[in-house]
């Protein structure tokens, strides 16, 4: 008996030296035989989920509903008068950005993705994954984002999902650029917020980012736009990352620290680009 | 038919477990339907069938997220073998303790992933109270998860004629 547990402990100590150290070639084989075969069973789910939800959330809230449509219809009619008064500002910017070879950098190429399920199986890291992968051209540190703004970057591509890391995490970092003041920062996740009214919910809202070591003498206001500065060759520049909502000196006083809330609706991911090129 | 039995809880513990959305006020634990089914293989079954259920319980959690591949299976394994030796000795087989151990397990689990991460420079970001929050998250959902894993695990393996150890 003592020696049929010796000749398991030696077995298993070997397969664990070697698991834990196999080359990422062959861990990421691993990984995609696992992810693939759930992929599909994922996405079956989330999206009978979300129609259940959808058709609930109708039924219940008839109300709201023929409200929300008036409003809309509103909502139509003043951007369609706006957006007339737009289109002298587009011709003016597009002429600028073609004066400043802008064009190239805007114009980016991005493979719309759902949502299949969001966190990591274990919750360490706030992410979510996605129906496309290597397959679509999807590779690892493409951002990813939804009309309203930067959502993360991928951070594994398999053949036929990727792992996005979302900007809410403390683990994101990327760097920014102030859109009036023009100075530059990083700015890092700010994790998932214990506070509010939220905080019970089961799809988290995040802490507001924050950028640290913003110089002391620069007035920054609650409100601006951050966007991505380029800097780093991952994220292009000029990507919405969100807006200001607060400013306050650090804890030594010598320099800010701008809190930042997401543009994009980290709660509400279904939909999103990958950008896969310039 | 073990196997097929096994296979099947696993994959569907696999499933659940990366679906069901986390909470904030859990530390964003996930409900640990994984470790779940490999504590049921560690009391009911042999020792090495615990230990097969242990490693894939882990893998598929290691692919499922971002943790390095073996992580999990480690810890798995490890909780596992540690019951299978004591389980007669110390523990009866009542819903109740699964239901302890769950807990017990949920959190030394999350403990152990992160010394493990740490170790490798990989939790720099991920603070302390944050982990003890996981940890008591994972302990909460784990004694809720593990007897109800037992159970529906127990029902169907008597279902397609497989007894397990406790029956036995």
């Amino acid at each position: 008996m003592r020696d049929r547990t010796f000749v398991l402990g030696v077995v298993l100590a070997t397969f664990f030296l070697v698991l834990l150290n196999l080359p990422s070639s062959v861990s990421s084989s691993l990984r995609g035989f696992f992810r693939g075969g759930m992929a599909t069973y994922q996405g079956g789910v989330t999206r009978l989920l979300s129609r259940v939800h959808k058709t609930s959330s109708v039924v219940g809230n008839i109300g709201d509903v023929i409200k929300e449509r008036d409003q809309l219809v509103k909502e139509t009619v003043i951007l369609r008068a706006q957006l007339r008064s737009f289109d002298g500002v587009a011709r003016e910017n597009k002429e600028l950005r073609e004066l400043l070879d802008f064009k190239k950098r805007l114009n980016l190429q991005a493979v719309a993705c759902e949502v299949i399920a969001r966190d990591d199986g274990y919750g360490w890291w706030q992410t979510i994954r996605l129906d496309k992968g290597i397959d679509d051209g999807i590779a690892a540190d493409m951002p990813v984002m939804t009309l309203e703004g930067l959502v993360g970057r991928v951070i594994e591509a398999g053949a036929q999902t990727c792992d996005v890391l979302l900007i809410s995490d403390r683990a994101f970092k990327v760097s920014v650029r102030f859109e009036e003041d023009g100075s530059f920062g990083i700015l890092q996740g700010g994790g998932v917020s214990l506070y509010g009214d939220h905080s019970c919910g089961v799809l988290f809202r995040p802490a507001p980012s924050r950028v640290d070591y913003v110089r002391k003498d620069l007035e920054i206001k609650a409100g601006e736009w951050v966007v991505t500065s380029g800097f780093g060759g991952v994220f292009p520049a000029g990507l919405v990352v969100g807006r200001v909502v607060r400013m306050s000196l650090d804890e030594t006083g010598l320099y800010q620290v701008a809190e930042v809330a997401p543009a994009a609706d980290m709660a509400r991911l279904q939909q999103v680009l990958v950008v896969t090129g310039p | 038919m073990t196997f097929a039995v096994m296979i099947f809880l696993l994959l569907g513990g696999g499933l659940l477990q990366s679906l069901i959305p986390a909470t904030a006020l859990l530390g964003l634990a996930k409900p640990p339907f994984l470790m779940a089914v490999s504590l049921y293989y560690a009391l009911a079954h042999p020792r090495g069938t615990a230990v097969m259920a242990a490693i894939l319980a882990g893998v598929i959690q290691d692919s499922m997220s971002l943790l390095p591949v073996g992580y999990s299976a480690l810890c798995f394994v490890i909780f596992g073998v540690f019951l299978a030796e004591t389980r007669e000795k110390l523990f009866g087989d009542s819903l109740f303790t699964v239901a302890v151990l769950g807990a017990s397990l949920g959190a030394l689990t999350t403990l152990g992933l992160y010394l493990m991460l740490s170790l490798n420079s990989l939790a720099d970001s991920i603070p302390f109270w944050w982990v003890a929050l996981k940890m008591g998250g994972t302990a909460l959902l784990g004694l809720g998860v593990a007897p109800l894993v037992w159970w529906l695990a127990a029902m169907l393996e008597r279902h397609v004629g497989l007894t397990y150890a406790g029956e036995r």
